[in-house]
């Protein structure tokens, strides 16, 4: 399954919506749109997981990464999640306690 | 019984893989939740095989499924010799250190998702077991 990353402005805010499959194949061309986004000078970023249907640890590293990346410009980093089988892979590996995740955009941007 | 072998020939397969495993989980009546937990977790043994335990000279890595109604096994397996890791979470509370561990988190996962993980290492390769219950232990 292809992987679909749309860009869009909410606010101050650039919300990365993601579709499809996340895995060690798919992933680098999310980790390529988060990087561009920091590199043109976007440091608060919300991305919006509520459209995937598949996440493993290589896109969890992905997510880990740009968060870094915009912390170091004192930015941050949202994810908007609501699907419970996403949540349950952010809970096992202990990253909820690491992501603000929100149950909408609007949640996320006002946050 | 369903039992199907198949070989990972890069990571652009697994997607096709996991369309396959789901599937023969959804024909024995697995539901979505379960179906997913499995996934994931063979989904990170997969790609362990494919991006740590495949040099260009070994044959390439396979998965064997078995599921019937009560139980999905799967058995990944690479033939190389490098050292397979078996990194876990040290500590859960300490937030710098869990950002610094990307890509870290496939053995939590496989733990977290699966009733039973096994890592076999041997001189051959490493063959990770992965076990879910179907159904609950009671119902057997």
């Amino acid at each position: 399954m292809e992987l679909g990353i749309d860009v869009s402005k909410v606010d101050s805010h650039a919300v990365v919506s993601v579709s499809g499959e996340i895995d060690v194949y798919t992933a680098p061309k999310l980790r390529e749109k988060l990087i561009e986004l920091v590199s043109e000078g976007t440091y608060d970023v919300i991305v919006d997981l509520e459209k995937v249907d598949f996440l493993d640890s290589t896109g969890l590293g992905v997510l880990v990464g740009a968060l870094k990346r915009v912390k170091a410009h004192d930015g941050s980093l949202a994810l908007v999640c609501t699907q419970d089988k996403i949540l349950k892979i952010f809970k096992i590996t202990g990253l909820t306690k690491v992501f603000p995740i929100h149950a909408s955009v609007d949640a996320a941007a006002g946050s | 019984m369903t039992v199907r072998r198949h070989p990972l020939a890069d990571r652009a397969s697994l997607s096709g893989v996991r369309k396959k495993i789901r599937a023969d989980l959804s024909k024995a009546g697995a539901d979505a939740s379960l179906s997913f937990d499995c996934l994931v977790a063979v989904t990170e043994a997969c790609t362990n095989a494919l991006v740590h335990g495949h040099r260009t000279e070994d044959p390439p890595p396979e998965i064997l499924w078995e599921i019937d109604g009560h139980s999905a096994r799967f058995y990944v397996q690479d033939y190389s010799t490098q050292e397979w890791s078996k990194t876990s979470h040290p500590s859960r509370d300490a937030e710098a250190e869990l950002e610094e561990r990307i890509g870290g988190f496939g053995l939590d996962l496989m733990r977290g998702l699966m009733d039973e993980v096994d890592i076999q290492i041997g001189p051959d390769g490493t063959t990770v077991c992965l076990v879910k219950q179907l159904v609950e232990a009671e119902a057997i």
